[in-house]
C-alpha cells in the first residue's frame, strides 16, 4: 500500500462536490453588462418615457371629448412659442396645443412602428425559419423572394399602396411591413440554420423528439434575444420611415397628427416660429436614439459570447 | 458465440455534394464515408480512430440515421434501420443513442438540468412526480449532485456538462451509445473522470459502445476492438490488443508512431517494414479490399501498395 | 530538505544570462468587488536556444503569463507586480512604441487556432511582407524574396507562387506553418507558442514539433511553449513548470519531471494519463476540481484535491522549494512517485 492508495478517500461519487460550483447568474449579474452601458440605461429611459407619452397621446386620441385637447383651433393664438403661457409648447399656426399634438403624434409613430414590426416579424419568422430549417428546393425559393423583396425601395412600395387604397396610415403600415419583414426573414433564416447545426439539436433529433418539438422547445427560446434586439432596431427604422413618408403627404391625413407632417407643415413657418418643425424633428430623433440604444444593450445581455465567459 | 451482432453495417456510402449547377443539381461529390463494412457485438467497445477528414463522425451519424446515407444498409437489434418507418425510428430512438464532443455545444444554454435530462423520456405514462425521481436517478448514476436538477448548463464545469449529456443519453434506457470525441474538449483530470464513468456503465448497465476519438492513447484505454479510418474507408480492424502493438497497414503505424510519448509500461508497438508488412496480410486481391492478418483472424487489414507505403511511412 | 531559494534563480544551469527572465510576475484581472490574481508570482527563466515548456489545464494562468511577456493581456487585466526581462530589458517598463517594436521582432507568438490569427481577406505573402516592412526598411522585392525563403524553410513547397495564396487555401497544418513562418520572419530570438499544435491531428503535430526542434537546432531560436499536452512537453521541451491555479507548483528539467514527478498535482497529471500501450483498469482521478480565482484558499491551493495533505497545507501557503538540484516544488508534504 502506498500514499496513493485510492482507497485513502472516498470514491469519486461526491468529487464533483468538494468545492463548490460557480453560483448561478442572479438577475443582478445578467443585466450587469445592460446597467454597465450607461447609453443602454439611457435608451430604456427615453424609451420607456415615450411608451407614457404614446399612451396619453393614444388616451386622448381615443376617448371622446378629450380629442379637442389637439384638434381644437384658437385662431387668436397661433404659432406661439413654447413656454407661452397656458401652452407649454406652443401652438401651430392654427393655434392647437403642440404639447398634445406631439403626443398623440407620437402614439401614432409608435403605433406605426409596433404594429410594421409585429407584422413583417410573423411573416418574416415562418417564412424565415421555415426556409432555413426545410432546406433545399423550399429554401431557394423563399431566399429567391425574400431577396427579391428586400430590394424594393419602401417609397415605391407605399406609392402603390397609397394608390390602391386611399392615403392614411393603413396604406403605410402595409407599404413597410412589405418590405421589412424580409430583413426579419434573412435573419432568421441564418439563424435557424446555425442553431440547426448545434449538437444539442442533433441531440434532440437523436432523442427521437419530433420536429415541431424541435421548433418549439429549442429554436424558438433560442432566437428570442435576437429578435428582441431586432425588433428594437425595426420599430426606430419604422419611425423613421413612417415620417418620411408622412412628410411627403403619403402617411396619416390630417387631422389625425403625425410628427412627420408636422414637420411638413411646420416648415412653412420656419422664419416665424422654428419650433412647430423642431420639436416634432427631435421628438423623433429622441424616439429613435432610445430604441437604438436599448438594443445595442439588450444585444450585450443575449450575446451569446458574454453568456459563455 | 455465435449471436448476431447488435450493430451490422453494410457497404454504407456517403457521399456530400461540393458542387451545384445552376439548377441546384449536384456536379461534383466527395466521400466522406466510402463503402464501410462493420459489426458490433452486443456488450463489446468498438472504437472507431482516425484524423479530421477521415469520416469517422459522419459514420456515426450513419449509423445512428441522424443523416441518410447515399447508399449501403444498416441492421440494428434485428432490424432494417434505413427501411424502418416512423413508429420503427422512434422504437429505434430509444435504443440507440449519442454522446456529442463538446459539452457547451450539446447542450441549450437555456434549459436546467432535469429538462435536459427528460428530454428524452416519454410525455405520457409518467407522472410529474415519477419523472422527477427518474431524473433524480439518472443524476445519481452519473455522480452529479441531486442539485444539478436546478442549474442551467453554464454553471457546471466541462466534466459535470458531460455528464449531463450522459444522463440525457440514459433517460431512454439504450442499449447503445455513440460517443463522438467524448473527452476531446475535457481537461486531462476531467478526462479520467468521464473515461471511468463510461467504463462503469458500460459495466453496470451492459452497454455497448461505439468509440470515437482521435487519441490514441484514449482509444487504447476503452476499446475492446478498433477500426482505423482514413479518407472514409476503414484500412484496419481488429482486437485492440492486436492493433496497437503488431500494426500492420503503413497509415496505422504512422498514427501509433506520432503519437508524443511519455514513460509508460506495456510493450511499444512493433512496427513491421513494408515487406513484412506486406508478407502478413498474404496475397491481395485488389485494393483496398481487407484481408485478414496471417495468425489474427479477427484481425483485419486493407491492401496496400508501394505508393500507400511511401504516402504514409515516407520511404520504403 | 533544502533552504526555500528565490526561483528565479531556478535557470537551466546553463551559466550564461538566460534570454528571458520572468520574475514574481502578478497580472491580474479587475474583478467586480476585487481584483484577481490570474498569474501569481511566477517565476522562471528562458535560455538562449533551450525550449521551455509550461503545462497546466484550462485556466492555471499559462496563456495570460504568455501574453503578460508580450503584454498582450485582455483590457481587464493589468500587470500588477514582478518584472518580465528580456535579453536585459525589463518589459514592464516599456512604453507601447518600444513594445511594438519587439513584438514580432525579436518575441513572436504562434497560437492554437491559426485561422483565427491570419487575416482571410488578405493573401499570405501580403501578411508575411506586412511584418517585414512593419521591422526593416527594405524594399517591395526584397520583402517578398524574404518571405518566400521563409515558407520554404518552413518546408512548403512552391513558396514563392504560394504567397498569393489565401490562408483558407491552405490546410491545417500549412496554416500552421505559415503562422510559423509569420512569427520567424523577423528572425526572433523568443516564439512563445501557445497550444501549437492542440487543434492538429497527430500526425501534423509530429511534424511541427519536429519543425520547433529543428529550428532550435538551426537557428537557436528559445521557445516557450505553452500546452495542456504533458506528451508534447515531453517530446521536446528541455525544461517544464507545471501550473496550477495560477502559481508554479514544480518546476525543473522535463527528464527529472517526468521520471520522477514530486508535486502531488504532477503526479495526479501523469497518473490520470491513459497509457499507450497498454489498458487499465481504471484511470487515475484526481479529486474536485480547481478553485474559483475569487475564493482561492489561504493554504495550499492544491490541498483540497490532495491525498498527501497534511494540517499545515490548509495553514499555510507552501512556496516554491529546491528540493534537488534545478528541481523545485511548492508542496510540504511531498512523496515520491509510484506509478
Amino acid at each position: 500500500m502506498t500514499a496513493f492508495d485510492s482507497s485513502s478517500l472516498p470514491p469519486e461519487a461526491p468529487i464533483e462536490a468538494v468545492v463548490a460550483v460557480a453560483p448561478g447568474l442572479t438577475w443582478g449579474e445578467r443585466l450587469a453588462p445592460f446597467l454597465a452601458n450607461k447609453l443602454a440605461v439611457l435608451g430604456a429611459f427615453l424609451t420607456f418615457f415615450f411608451l407614457v407619452v404614446a399612451c396619453i397621446g393614444a388616451a386622448i386620441m381615443f376617448v371622446p371629448g378629450w380629442s379637442d385637447l389637439y384638434i381644437d383651433q384658437r385662431l387668436r393664438e397661433t404659432l406661439l412659442r413654447p413656454l407661452s403661457p397656458g401652452f407649454p409648447l406652443g401652438t401651430d399656426q392654427f393655434g392647437r396645443d403642440m404639447m398634445w399634438r406631439i403626443a398623440a403624434g407620437t402614439a401614432v409613430s409608435l403605433f406605426t412602428g409596433l404594429a410594421v414590426t409585429i407584422i413583417s416579424m410573423f411573416f418574416g419568422m415562418i417564412l424565415g425559419a421555415l426556409a432555413g430549417y426545410a432546406g433545399g428546393i423550399v429554401d431557394r425559393v423563399i431566399s429567391a423572394f425574400i431577396d427579391l423583396v428586400w430590394g424594393f425601395p419602401v417609397i415605391l412600395v407605399a406609392v402603390i399602396f397609397v394608390g390602391a387604397l386611399k392615403p392614411g396610415l393603413t396604406a403605410v403600415i402595409l407599404a413597410i411591413s412589405v418590405v421589412n419583414w424580409a430583413g426579419f426573414a434573412r435573419i432568421v433564416r441564418a439563424q435557424v440554420i446555425s442553431l440547426k447545426e448545434r449538437a444539442f439539436i442533433e441531440a434532440a433529433r437523436a432523442l427521437g423528439v419530433p420536429s415541431w418539438k424541435i421548433i418549439v422547445r429549442h429554436l424558438v427560446p433560442n432566437m428570442l434575444g435576437t429578435s428582441l434586439v431586432m425588433a428594437s432596431y425595426y420599430i426606430a427604422v419604422t419611425v423613421i420611415a413612417e415620417a418620411g413618408l408622412a412628410f411627403i403627404g403619403l402617411g396619416a391625413q390630417p387631422p389625425t397628427p403625425s410628427l412627420g407632417q408636422m414637420i411638413s407643415e411646420g416648415r412653412n413657418f420656419l422664419y416665424v416660429n422654428p419650433w412647430v418643425a423642431i420639436l416634432p424633428g427631435m421628438t423623433i430623433a429622441l424616439i429613435v436614439l432610445g430604441l437604438n440604444t436599448l438594443g445595442d444593450g439588450l444585444r450585450d445581455i443575449f450575446d451569446p459570447h458574454l453568456r459563455r465567459s | 458465440m455465435s449471436t448476431e451482432p447488435l450493430l451490422t453495417v453494410n457497404n454504407l456510402v456517403k457521399r456530400f455534394p461540393v458542387a451545384t449547377d445552376f439548377f441546384g443539381r449536384s456536379t461534383a461529390f466527395v466521400s466522406a464515408v466510402d463503402d464501410v463494412s462493420l459489426q458490433v457485438q452486443r456488450g463489446e467497445t468498438l472504437a472507431l480512430v482516425g484524423e479530421s477528414g477521415s469520416g469517422k463522425s459522419t459514420l456515426a451519424r450513419l449509423v445512428l440515421r441522424l443523416i441518410e446515407p447515399t447508399s449501403g444498409s444498416v441492421r440494428f437489434d434485428g432490424q432494417d434501420v434505413l427501411g424502418s418507418n416512423k413508429g420503427q425510428m422512434q422504437e429505434f430512438r430509444r435504443k440507440a443513442q449519442i454522446i456529442f464532443q463538446d459539452p457547451f455545444e450539446s447542450l441549450d444554454p437555456r434549459m436546467k438540468g432535469e429538462v435536459i435530462v427528460a428530454e428524452g423520456m416519454p410525455d405520457s405514462g409518467r407522472s410529474k412526480s415519477e419523472r422527477k425521481a427518474r431524473v433524480a436517478e439518472l443524476l445519481d448514476l452519473v455522480q452529479l449532485p441531486a442539485d444539478a436538477a436546478r442549474r442551467f448548463p453554464h454553471e457546471f464545469s466541462g466534466g459535470q456538462r458531460q455528464r449531463l449529456s450522459i444522463a440525457r443519453a440514459l433517460a431512454v434506457d439504450p442499449i447503445f451509445v455513440v460517443a463522438d470525441e467524448p473527452v476531446s474538449a475535457l481537461d486531462v483530470s476531467m478526462q479520467s473522470q468521464i473515461l471511468n464513468l463510461m467504463r462503469d456503465l458500460q459495466d453496470r448497465l451492459g452497454l455497448t459502445y461505439l468509440f470515437i476519438s482521435h487519441d490514441m492513447s484514449v482509444i487504447r484505454h476503452m476499446a475492446d476492438r478498433v477500426a482505423v479510418m482514413y479518407l472514409g474507408q476503414i484500412v484496419e480492424i481488429g482486437p485492440a490488443v492486436e492493433v496497437f502493438s503488431n500494426p500492420v497497414h503503413p497509415y496505422t503505424q504512422t498514427l501509433l508512431s506520432a503519437v508524443p510519448s511519455l514513460i509508460v509500461g506495456g510493450t511499444p508497438p512493433t512496427l513491421l517494414d513494408y515487406e513484412a508488412a506486406r508478407a502478413a496480410i498474404g496475397a491481395c486481391t485488389g485494393s483496398g479490399s481487407l484481408q485478414a492478418v496471417s495468425g489474427q483472424p479477427d484481425h483485419m487489414v486493407a491492401c496496400f501498395g508501394e505508393d500507400a507505403w511511401v504516402r504514409h511511412r515516407g520511404r520504403m | 530538505m533544502t533552504a526555500m531559494v528565490p526561483t528565479a534563480d531556478i535557470d537551466s544551469g546553463s551559466g550564461t544570462a538566460p534570454l528571458l527572465q520572468v520574475r514574481d510576475l502578478v497580472t491580474s484581472i479587475k474583478g467586480r468587488k476585487s481584483d484577481v490574481a490570474a498569474v501569481d508570482h511566477v517565476s522562471f527563466s528562458v535560455s538562449r536556444g533551450e525550449i521551455f515548456g509550461v503545462v497546466g489545464e484550462s485556466g492555471c494562468g499559462k496563456s495570460m503569463t504568455a501574453l503578460s511577456i508580450l503584454r498582450l493581456i485582455p483590457v481587464n487585466a493589468a500587470i500588477t507586480g514582478g518584472a518580465i526581462l528580456f535579453d536585459g530589458v525589463d518589459l514592464t517598463t516599456l512604453n507601447e512604441r518600444a513594445m511594438r517594436s519587439i513584438r514580432g521582432n525579436r518575441i513572436s507568438m504562434v497560437f492554437q487556432e491559426p485561422m483565427t490569427a491570419l487575416d482571410p481577406s488578405f493573401t499570405v505573402g501580403t501578411q508575411i511582407t506586412e511584418v517585414i516592412h512593419a521591422h526593416s526598411n527594405v524594399s517591395k522585392a526584397e520583402a517578398r524574396e524574404r518571405a518566400a525563403q521563409m515558407l520554404d524553410r518552413l518546408g512548403i513547397t512552391n513558396a514563392a507562387s504560394r504567397l498569393d495564396s489565401y490562408p483558407h487555401q491552405f490546410s491545417g497544418g500549412m496554416r500552421q506553418r505559415v503562422m510559423m513562418a509569420l512569427a520567424l520572419v523577423m528572425n526572433p530570438q523568443l516564439l512563445i507558442a501557445d497550444e501549437p499544435t492542440t487543434a492538429l491531428d497527430v500526425t501534423i503535430q509530429a511534424q511541427i514539433l519536429d519543425l520547433i526542434a529543428e529550428l532550435r537546432r538551426d537557428m537557436g531560436l528559445s521557445v516557450l511553449l505553452i500546452t495542456h499536452n504533458l506528451g508534447v512537453v515531453h517530446e521536446i521541451a528541455d525544461r517544464v513548470a507545471v501550473m496550477y491555479a495560477g502559481e508554479v507548483v514544480e518546476i525543473g528539467p522535463v527528464q527529472q519531471i517526468f521520471a520522477n514527478p514530486q508535486h502531488p498535482y504532477t503526479q495526479g497529471l501523469l497518473r490520470s494519463m491513459p497509457y499507450l500501450t497498454d489498458r487499465q483498469d481504471r484511470l487515475y482521478v484526481i479529486p474536485g476540481r480547481v478553485p474559483e480565482l475569487r475564493a482561492m484558499p489561504s493554504g495550499c491551493r492544491f490541498a483540497a484535491r490532495c491525498r498527501n495533505r497534511i494540517p499545515i497545507c490548509t495553514q499555510r501557503h507552501p512556496q516554491l522549494v529546491e528540493n534537488e538540484p534545478r528541481h523545485a516544488l511548492r508542496c510540504f508534504n511531498p512523496t515520491p512517485y509510484v506509478d
